[in-house]
């Protein structure tokens, strides 16, 4: 081993030894194994909930019975891969599947960093040692949401896009078409959108090839053949799933992806768009350098490494020409995709005064603290309080499976209470408050359902053939006032953070319920769960 | 294009294995330092066990050097094992036990892969 491979092996370590730290390492406070899922949410504790679904049941293929009102036949209908991963990961390390789920997605996003490193690399060493201050911007707001909200899906299918990435560098690799199709496979099988991404990369490579004039016929024949074969063995492994996505997804919420509609990040909603702004400063207009030469380097040699972070750059922009949504996830990963741009720039300045390799390596190094100085702060997540946590437990520990418990008020509960194996329902706050102004409790209340219901409950009745039970029963549970009394439990919570106001009125409420045949059974200081001895009939005259 | 890894070059590259697992544990180790060593050391074996291994085995025969070789291998054999693993639950066959059993049969085909088109190699060179 030479003394050049011994700098970038030590670089490496380095580099990918801090990213650990900084990120998964801060994100999950230091410690492994977490009773609760380190989410801040609805996406991360959703998957979260799944994982351990999988790991329990032993497979996906239907989705917990607690999350579709109380079916149990009712297909799992996200993409399975990752679910499955993670519980067999959980189940081989021994962590819980809520941890697993951290893990997996922290180390294999550190790992498409790595691959996205490797591939920088097969263009100029020195480049891709200057790319990985970048990096670091995956766990700097906004950036780090992808990871504490948990796209899950997102991450695990962006890292197979990656790794596709990465093969249009192996022209020479035996039977490319293999771990192609296996790969093209497992972005159909984790999160659809990449695959559509993949097939516009195609595109894009070949078509900047040709117009560059760099696609002799031979070269234009290989890719065309092995994509061909690739993408049929890809439809082979993602057959069942794609029936499933057609009849769920597709069928039901199609309009939104198949609808171009421009939207800019600040109309964004709920969801934190990162900007090419929020690299600060000096990285951006190093990037915007960095762009601009790539684009001149391109007309010479249209590497791969420079064709991916030219199209990602175009993907994550895509919301002004009716991407939006899936536009702004691939944002979360521009840290690793556009790495290439900063490297370049700093490369241009740089080899005017050294030619050796411990240089970019030192400066690299020199940039990741200046980053992690300047833009980085530790952040973690964990909507759940330890009080709330005991109460979950006891609700799936003692009550039947299938009793009815309806949260009155509480922190985070839109987000958080979906990881309960109960069929739990949320009263809905609007209409709390409309109770407080009116000055008196009604028994007909509107709760929110803590379901997966954007499929209409979908099921299977053979390979091409689905019903949807959202449609064909006359389910009350959606949208329409419930019996408050018609409950089998009720869980109140003593103190919110966040609204105290809602707190005393639900406590209120609670004083009334208890007058009634209902009774405590079990509280601490944050939480106390009622039973109601008498359902359906009157607890609150 | 690289050749074909001999036996010789395996030994080597199972040395860097080895490495690579001793930096992954101490990384782990300090990266979750609230944790007990022995769960970042079990973490990361179910993390080689699972994927390393497996698509070390798996890219065998790609005729690559050995730091492509670990990318695209790790990469296809997480695909090929979350894919298998997903349709042998919906066989019926309980996921608790996937993560023994699959890595098994991705060494098994890799080192079979591997031992069909090094034998050809091997002709060639002695013709």
């Amino acid at each position: 081993m030479n003394k050049d491979h011994l700098i970038e092996l030590a670089f490496l370590a380095l580099v990918f030894g801090s990213l650990l730290f900084i990120g998964p390492g801060a994100v999950l406070q230091h410690q492994l194994d977490h009773e609760t899922p380190q989410f801040g949410a609805v996406d991360g504790l959703l998957y979260a909930m799944l994982s351990k679904h999988v790991a329990e049941t032993g497979n996906y293929r239907y989705n917990p019975f607690y999350a579709v009102a109380g079916f149990k036949d009712s297909i799992a209908y996200h993409p399975p891969v990752l679910m499955h991963i993670v519980a067999m990961f959980s189940h081989v390390s021994g962590l819980n599947p809520y941890s697993s789920l951290s893990v997996i997605l922290g180390v294999f996003v550190l790992f498409g960093a790595f691959v996205m490193y490797w591939l920088i690399r097969s263009y100029n060493k020195k480049i891709a040692m200057l790319s990985v201050p970048v990096f670091v911007f995956l766990y700097v707001f906004n950036f780090v949401i992808g990871y504490i909200w948990g796209e899950a899906l997102l991450l695990m299918g962006s890292f197979f896009l990656i790794a596709l990435f990465f093969l249009f560098d192996k022209q020479g690799l035996t039977n490319w078409w293999i771990p192609a199709g296996i790969l093209i496979g497992a972005t159909i099988n984790t999160h659809t959108s990449e695959t559509i991404f993949f097939y516009g990369f195609v595109a894009f490579f070949l078509g900047m090839k040709l117009l560059l004039r760099q696609l002799p016929k031979s070269e234009r024949n290989f890719w065309l053949k092995q994509v061909a074969l690739a993408t049929l063995l890809a439809l082979i492994i993602g057959f069942n799933y794609l029936i499933i996505f057609y009849n769920g997804y597709y069928k039901i919420t199609g309009s939104s992806y198949t609808s171009f509609k421009a939207v800019r990040p600040e109309e964004s909603g709920a969801i934190r768009v990162p900007t090419v702004y929020q690299f600060s400063k000096p990285v951006f207009y190093a990037m915007l350098i960095g762009a601009a030469i790539a684009l001149v380097l391109a007309r010479k040699h249209a590497h791969p490494a420079l064709l991916t972070s030219g199209f990602m750059f175009m993907v994550g922009m895509s919301n002004y020409v009716g991407f939006h949504y899936r536009a702004f996830q691939q944002r979360f990963l521009w840290p690793i995709t556009l790495a290439l741009f900063f490297g370049i720039t700093i490369y241009f300045i740089v080899k005017r005064f050294s030619a050796k390799l411990v240089v970019p390596a030192m400066l690299g190094l020199l940039l990741i603290g200046y980053v992690v100085h300047a833009h980085y702060n530790p952040v973690h997540t964990d909507v759940i309080y330890p009080s709330q946590w005991e109460g979950f437990k006891w609700v799936e520990q003692n009550t039947p499976e299938s009793a009815r418990t309806l949260f009155l008020y509480g922190d985070s509960y839109s987000q958080s209470l979906r990881i309960i194996k109960r069929l739990v329902f949320l009263l809905d706050p609007n209409d709390l408050a409309a109770m407080a102004q009116e000055g008196k409790l009604r028994r007909m209340i509107k709760t929110d359902p803590i379901l997966m219901s954007e499929m209409y409950l979908i099921y299977r009745k053979g390979l091409f053939d689905f019903g949807y039970y959202g449609k064909e029963q006359n389910l009350t549970i959606f949208g329409a006032p419930i019996d408050l009394c018609g409950y089998d439990y009720y869980v109140v919570d003593r103190q919110s953070a966040y609204a105290p106001q809602f707190v005393q009125l639900t406590v209120q409420m609670a004083n009334v319920l208890l007058a009634h045949n209902i009774t405590p059974v079990f509280q601490n200081d944050q939480i106390a769960i009622l039973k109601n001895n008498n359902v359906g009939g009157e607890c609150l005259a | 294009m690289s050749v074909l890894p001999d036996k010789e070059a395996i030994k080597k590259e199972a040395r860097w294995l080895a490495i690579g697992f001793i930096a992954l544990s101490i990384a782990l180790i300090i990266a979750f330092r609230q944790s007990p060593w022995s769960q970042s050391l079990r973490t990361a074996a179910a993390l080689y066990w699972l994927f390393v291994l497996p698509g070390y085995a798996l890219a065998l025969c790609s005729r690559q050097g050995f730091v492509e070789r670990f990318i695209i291998g790790v990469s296809v054999q997480t695909a090929v094992i979350g894919q298998a693993s997903y349709f042998a639950g919906l066989w019926g066959w309980h996921v608790a036990t996937h993560g023994l059993v699959l890595p098994v049969v991705s060494i098994a085909i890799g080192v079979y892969l591997w031992r069909k088109y090094e034998a050809v190699h091997h002709h060639s060179r002695v013709q």
